[in-house]
């Protein structure tokens, strides 16, 4: 095996930091999964509200450790040479993770503090996903400008610049300038809501999508051998895609909150046509599964990869398209509907690259040239984790359609409309069984976890490589 | 200014793809280079209009605009109507009525907003609740909870208080006291004066044009007595 | 009744998204391993593909323009699978080393 760069040593630290939070994602969802059956658990003392905002939190922090992790890993391979500033960006791991402590520590024993600036400043900002406190905001820009630092000042120093470095630079500057958008207070929840969306949807239907882009490029051509300008080709044809129809596709946000009506159409025009490219990306990764055969040193980072584009396609593409009419989505805004589309979504686009990701990265780490990463639990993971995520979707979309019918398009979207609809048969069936797909997803999380600590390290997973050519 | 959103639509589609032809002349249409000047001029028109309709956007909530009311309609009497013209529900306003028994001036009207929001946000309410629809589904959708009918039926009985506002800022102030089924609101330590401020918020808030959300609620009509 | 309006108009945009990427899965792994009979079956979900598109495009809930928009879509789902194989042989077979 090669000997390591600094920078891919920081990519392995950012990585077991991520799997860890993930595994505190799911902790909190579980119990708050559960709140949804006895509302009286942990009532008074870790409300559902507390454990709602710690499971979003930890998930958006590990998926971005985990990119972070992936551009450190790749950075040096792709410039050929050690990352310029690496002490920096070692320094920035140790102070992410310790805001990420001690704002958790925060939520978890404080939990809320009087109507005013001193909470929002140190204790919860109270909007959803970017709940983090201003002091721990100003410490990810700084994070962030230094992960940009490493990376703009090595491609200078290695004196040139790949088409995939520009649209990661491009991508990044925008990504880490978005965020700002989100450092402010405005009494006007229309204007708050306005600008806080260009944070969450520029982030995750836009600038995350072109970054997963980025590291799934980097992973295709160093794991299958894929030509650099394929590799480059389909990176800019998705930048055209996802920027066109993302970036007006933001008015699916506009269509409710006080904002003018031409957005109704904008967004509902742009997010209706989101899914053809997500069919048309599909076909090329059939083609590449097809090429190799399903063949390759490892196994678990090639079904990931695939896991990423068809789960892209369901997750974000079919529960997304069903639900971003305007002529619909004003009895389905704000109802578990989206929840159902964000758990897919989240999981198809993010989680499973992540780990296409990190398994790629254990594999260069762990297994000799020559040998195959493979084995039996990471299959036995894949297939739970995989159908315990269909399973909490498909319980969430129950309970959505519900709401939508009854509570909305029927009782007239009141606080009694609320509470019948909760009450319906439906919609506590749909609550149990997600909650029993979630202790599925989390068994298959500990299988996971067994196998990222022990894979390469068992004698009886390597095989003679077999590979034809 | 009024814009088509259509005209919009077809403009940056019709744009990006011209320009990109335009550009790309020459190289061959499997290389990276025809696919990078596409990806550049594509996201850079959705950026710049983007940016304009941002503009507008944001000038047409700003409080005092038509779809965001000033502070002070919180003095007033709200509503909530069916427009057949425009096909959606939208609020209505009636005679001044003032709010906690007084009528406030413009100023007092925007602090009570201000530190409305500061708690609304303090006690992270969205991680519970939707606010105009965005939050979390544990509990109802706050955008018309001052217009509630519960409030007058359920929770101005249960408390004895002897006004709506007077019930929600019981209310409030001890959720738990007031089970309105088994899942429970905890009790947030909101002050008195929080929880006027927040139920000012939650007044001014119904008030604002949100296109028609949420849909199929009972109407309220500004001539409507309590 | 206004709730199964909306819940047929969700259900057939769901199926329609749904039914159009089993056609693309389906037609592209027939044509990479060369069996008519897997592509003969991605054009039945092709089919479907259409008819869950039409489910909307005949609910009188929409109108005019957006029955448009929807039937623009259903029609590109059919050619799109097609399109994107060519797109990507040419491609593999231009920079193949």
């Amino acid at each position: 095996m090669e000997k390591l760069y600094e920078s891919q040593k920081l990519a392995l630290w950012y990585f077991w930091t991520a799997i860890v939070l993930f595994g505190a994602q799911l902790l909190f969802g579980l119990i708050a999964a559960y709140q949804f059956i006895n509302p009286d658990f942990l009532y008074g003392t870790l409300n559902f509200m507390t454990n709602r905002m710690l499971h979003i939190n930890a998930m958006v922090v590990w998926l971005l450790m985990g990119f972070i992790g992936g551009i450190y890993w790749f950075l040096p391979i792709e410039t050929d040479r050690e990352v310029v500033g690496i002490k920096l960006g070692k320094l920035a791991y140790f102070a992410f993770v310790g805001a990420v402590a001690i704002v958790v520590l925060v939520y978890l024993f404080k939990q809320f503090g009087s109507g005013d600036f001193f909470t929002l400043w140190f204790i919860t900002e109270g909007r959803e996903y970017i709940e983090a406190p201003r002091w721990a905001d100003i410490g990810i820009v700084a994070v962030a400008l230094t992960v940009a630092y490493n990376v703009i000042a090595t491609t200078i120093a290695s004196k040139k610049i790949t088409g995939i470095l520009g649209v990661l630079i491009v991508d990044l500057a925008a990504l880490f300038g978005l965020y700002i958008a989100g450092m402010f207070f405005t009494p006007n929840i229309s204007v708050d809501q306005f600008w806080w969306w260009w944070v969450v949807h520029l982030w995750v239907e836009a600038t995350w999508e072109v970054l997963v882009g980025v590291l799934m490029g980097w992973l295709l051509m160093h794991l299958l051998g894929t030509p650099r300008k394929i590799i480059e080709a389909w990176l800019y044809v998705e930048v055209m895609l996802v920027f066109g129809t993302g970036i007006l596709g933001l008015g699916h946000h506009y269509y409710w909150i006080g904002t003018p009506e031409y957005w109704l159409g904008i967004g509902g025009f742009f997010s209706s046509l989101e899914p053809l490219p997500l069919v048309a990306m599909v076909v090329h990764a059939v083609y590449d599964a097809g090429v190799h055969k399903l063949q390759t040193v490892n196994r678990p980072a090639l079904f990931w990869a695939f896991a990423q584009a068809f789960g892209n396609l369901f997750g974000a593409g079919v529960w997304g398209f069903m639900h971003t009419l305007p002529q619909i989505n004003l009895y389905s805004h704000g109802t578990q509907m989206a929840a159902a589309h964000g758990h897919l979504a989240f999981f198809g686009a993010y989680v499973s690259a992540n780990l296409a990701l990190f398994y790629y990265i254990l594999g260069k780490t762990r297994v000799k040239e020559g040998y195959i990463l493979n084995g039996v639990p990471w299959k036995i993971a894949y297939i739970g984790l995989i159908v315990g995520i269909f399973g909490m979707t498909a319980a969430l979309t129950v309970a959505g359609f519900t709401q939508t019918m009854i509570e909305r398009a029927t009782l007239g979207s009141t606080w009694e409309a609320y509470i019948q609809a909760q009450m319906h048969p439906w919609m506590e069936e749909a609550f149990k069984w997600r909650l029993f797909f979630g202790v599925v997803f989390i068994l298959s999380y500990l299988v996971l976890l067994y196998d990222l600590i022990t894979a390469g390290k068992r004698v009886e997973q390597l095989k003679e490589a077999q590979l034809a050519g | 200014m009024s814009v088509g959103w259509l005209e919009v639509v077809v403009a940056t589609l019709f744009l990006s793809v011209v320009v990109s032809l335009v550009l790309a002349r020459g190289r061959h249409w499997l290389e990276p280079g025809f696919w990078k000047v596409a990806a550049v001029i594509t996201s850079s028109v959705m950026v710049i209009t983007l940016i304009l309709l941002s503009v507008d956007t944001v000038r047409k909530v700003s409080m005092g605009s038509k779809r965001v009311p000033q502070p002070s309609v919180i003095n007033r009497e709200i509503g909530y109507v069916y427009n057949p013209d425009r096909r959606a529900m939208e609020p209505v306003f009636g005679k001044e009525v003032g709010l906690f028994g007084k009528v406030w001036s413009e100023e007092e009207a925007e602090r009570l907003i201000v530190r409305g929001k500061l708690v609304i946000q303090s006690r992270n309410c969205m991680d519970c609740h939707t606010l105009l629809g965005n939050g979390a589904y544990y509990a109802p959708d706050l955008t018309k909870a001052w217009l509630d009918p519960k409030w007058e039926r359920q929770i101005m009985p249960a408390t004895g208080a002897k006004s709506k506002e007077e019930a929600m800022k019981v209310f409030l102030m001890h959720p738990d006291k007031y089970p309105t089924w088994f899942r429970r609101m905890p009790n947030l330590k909101l002050s008195e004066e929080e929880a006027e401020a927040v139920i000012a918020y939650l007044k001014w808030m119904s008030a604002i044009d949100t296109n028609g959300f949420p849909a199929n609620f009972p109407e309220v009509k500004v001539s409507q007595t309590q | 009744m206004l709730a199964e309006t909306i819940y047929k108009l969700m259900l057939y945009g769901f199926l329609m998204v749904l039914f159009a990427g089993a056609y693309a899965i389906l037609y592209a792994m027939g044509r990479f391993s060369r069996l008519p009979s897997l592509i003969r079956l991605s054009y039945i979900f092709a089919l479907l593909q259409f008819i869950a598109g039409m489910g909307m495009v005949f609910n009188d809930y929409l109108d005019l323009l957006w029955k448009g928009i929807i039937f623009f879509s259903t029609v590109a789902y059919l050619f799109i699978p097609q399109a994107m194989w060519r797109v990507v042989v040419s491609l593999h077979r231009r920079h193949d080393h």
